[in-house]
């Protein structure tokens, strides 16, 4: 399994957690995210938080924004070493 | 539960004479003081812009007791406290407006950590029923996918619901100059048996004031 398949299954782990109810295993790595799962703010903050609790990685809060698919988000991570102050 | 909120819909919208007010709510020192202060914080410590749309109303619901509390059996009951309830919408469709209780003392972070407590528990419907039964005033934020704003039903017998759009930028006049800034539409829908017009502003007004001068709540 590569770096950027680990890192997916990571991430659609843990959007199966905030987004319990949603149809995970038919999306579209390209599709707006928050569209697709009907996140609201609260379930992305969420995210960002477990992304940093479970796996490490923080994200800076300016880029949160703009991460729309779940091929942005998995980019972002992989650029994101682990324990790294974000930019 | 769709028709047991359909009903009380109903019954509101049958017996209580709703008046209507709104306010654009220019955002841009909310936002500003919420990116630098998020910029230096961890992710748990981050706030998202609804906590302090949430904390404005709770606080200037303090200042206008004629928009917090009931209206029964002919009168207006102020209430002492101002549990918030917060409309909550869940995936499977229905309609939650679950109370954070004295909303009006918690900082945005508490009030926030206990609105994602709440929407997680309504989303998986384990609320408690003084949780249910205790909003002193009620607030429908649409988010960042809603409509740009939302004139409400009343959660008889409460007496006012605030709503708040979606944050856009919009064209902005100020100082003779036009610009864009992030903006909010707030409103009002309010028991005229209960309040009018005047009072009303007063409420928007606050919540206006409050988000011009986030420190204040922070």
């Amino acid at each position: 399994m590569t770096d950027e398949d680990r890192i997916r299954s990571q991430l659609l782990e843990l959007l199966s957690e905030v987004a319990p109810d949603a149809n995970l295993a038919t999306l579209d790595g390209a599709a707006d995210l928050r569209e697709e799962l009907d996140l609201d703010s609260m379930d992305v903050q969420r995210l960002v938080v477990e992304l940093d609790a479970r796996l490490g990685v923080e994200l800076a809060d300016r880029t949160v924004p703009k991460l729309r698919s779940l091929d942005d988000w998995t980019a972002e991570i992989g650029q994101t070493a682990p324990g790294t102050p974000p930019a | 539960m769709r028709q047991a909120i359909g009903a009380l819909m109903a019954r509101s919208k049958r017996e209580v004479p709703h008046y209507y007010l709104e306010q654009e709510i220019d955002l841009s020192a909310a936002l500003d003081w919420l990116a630098e202060r998020n910029a230096q914080a961890p992710p748990a410590q981050r706030l998202i812009p609804a906590a302090l749309l949430l904390t404005a109303t709770a606080r200037a619901a303090r200042n206008v007791p004629e928009l917090n509390g009931f209206f029964l059996d002919g009168v207006l009951a102020p209430a002492e406290h101002v549990h918030l309830g917060v409309a909550i919408a869940l995936r499977g469709g229905g309609l939650v407006a679950p109370a954070i209780h004295d909303a009006d003392r918690a900082t945005p972070y508490e009030l926030m950590a206990r609105l994602g407590d709440l929407a997680g528990r309504a989303r998986r419907g384990v609320l408690r029923a003084s949780e249910m039964s205790d909003a002193t005033i009620t607030v429908s934020n649409l988010g960042e996918r809603g409509a740009d704003k939302v004139h409400g039903v009343i959660y008889a017998p409460q007496v006012a619901l605030v709503g708040f759009g979606r944050i856009r930028e919009r064209p902005w006049a100020t100082d003779g100059m036009v610009g864009a800034r992030p903006v909010v539409v707030a409103t009002l829908a309010a028991d005229h048996r209960a309040s009018d017009g005047h009072r009303g502003s007063r409420l928007l007004a606050e919540i206006d004031r409050l988000l011009r001068n986030p420190e204040e709540m922070g």
